[in-house]
């Protein structure tokens, strides 16, 4: 404000006053208290930011979301042209969640590449031993790394046309061809495999079929799911958007304060069809 | 470390030869490893804490520009 008025007068040459310079400006700026009224700070903060004038408000949610974005950063930091989600933020965050009183639920919100796969399996693993509920919704692209992140939670939501693409682990880099080497990179893949597995009605065997599978082109072997692909094999349990994600989620938070002393172990199945949403 | 991705490998680690810069800085409580990106401004890059609370606080989030000479009254707004 301070610095608009200066520069009005500028312009307009006001007789009497001395033009300032721009470095006189700032140290001034920075010397005086922002004349500023708190809300219009937060206004320019949020053109700086988002390019909106305006964010919604924010109401004191029971819910964290979660976005998992661009490639799940590993041991690695990645070069800067990729959009990042980091695992060593993401896995304090989700014991802040488990641990804070004021959060009741988890919404992981997935639209990624896929990444490395011990962070990936490392979020999958922390969000499957909450005890608190969560609901993950594919939005876009949920591949590779994202579907253990998927069915990790406890109810898993994909939008009609949000795909997920299954395929097997590559080596990269400087590979020693050794049988080794391929066993090692074999286990890794298992335990994606097995994880899956493990927590959606799909099978060890139809899951390394789609993995291998020939013909679809996901750059050579692999698999595409569309939507209601990835609900038929079982991996996720509905189609939907977000609001049935939430309205899934305040049901679980519900159930759950009904029987507090209940385990993390609530049934894959438990929520039954007549009172899912369409 | 086994990346699983649906993008080109060459595509995700291009500039990785790029040599980074980052300055850790003491807060109360807490480090916070930044990235100048001039001679004012950085971004945050990584939370070093042990308060699980730090880490929902949407001014620490990694990604989150702040100007280097206000770190002083950051802290207090912070805390």
């Amino acid at each position: 404000m301070f610095y608009r008025s200066v520069r009005n007068r500028l312009e307009l040459g006001t007789p009497g006053i001395e033009a300032p310079n721009e470095r006189q400006i700032r140290l001034r700026m920075e010397a005086e208290p922002s004349p500023e009224p708190q809300e219009q700070k937060a206004m320019t903060q949020a053109i700086t930011s988002f390019g909106e004038t305006r964010t919604p408000p924010q109401p004191v949610s029971n819910v964290h979301v979660m976005s998992i974005i661009g490639q799940i950063e590993g041991h690695i930091i990645l070069p800067p042209q990729n959009k990042t989600t980091k695992y060593e933020h993401v896995i304090p965050q989700l014991v802040a969640v488990e641990q804070s009183p004021s959060v009741e639920g988890l919404l992981v919100v997935l639209n990624t590449v896929g990444g490395d796969v011990e962070a990936g399996l490392a979020i999958a693993e922390m969000i499957d031993t909450m005890s608190k509920p969560s609901v993950s919704l594919i939005l876009g692209g949920g591949h590779s790394i994202a579907l253990p992140i998927a069915v990790s939670c406890k109810y898993r939501f994909i939008a009609s046309t949000a795909t997920v693409t299954i395929h097997p682990l590559r080596l990269s880099g400087l590979v020693i061809g050794v049988p080794q080497t391929y066993e090692y990179l074999e286990k890794m893949q298992d335990r994606v495999i097995k994880f899956v597995s493990e927590h959606s009605t799909i099978t060890e065997d139809k899951l390394r079929e789609l993995m291998f599978r020939t013909g679809e082109l996901v750059r050579d072997v692999g698999t595409v799911l569309v939507g209601v692909d990835a609900v038929k094999l079982g991996l996720i349990d509905e189609v939907g958007g977000l609001s049935h994600a939430l309205r899934i989620l305040e049901k679980l938070i519900q159930e759950k304060h009904a029987k507090p002393e209940a385990d993390n172990s609530l049934p894959e199945t438990a929520i039954d069809e007549g009172e899912v949403p369409e | 470390m086994i990346l699983y991705t649906v993008l080109p490998i060459e595509a995700v680690l291009e500039g990785l030869e790029h040599e980074r810069s980052f300055i850790d800085l003491q807060l109360e409580g807490l480090t916070i490893t930044v990235e100048p990106i001039s001679m004012e401004e950085a971004v945050i890059v990584r939370v070093i804490s042990t308060d699980p609370s730090h880490y929902l606080n949407p001014q620490l989030s990694p990604g989150t520009k702040i100007r280097l000479f206000q770190v002083s009254s950051f802290i207090t707004t912070m805390l």
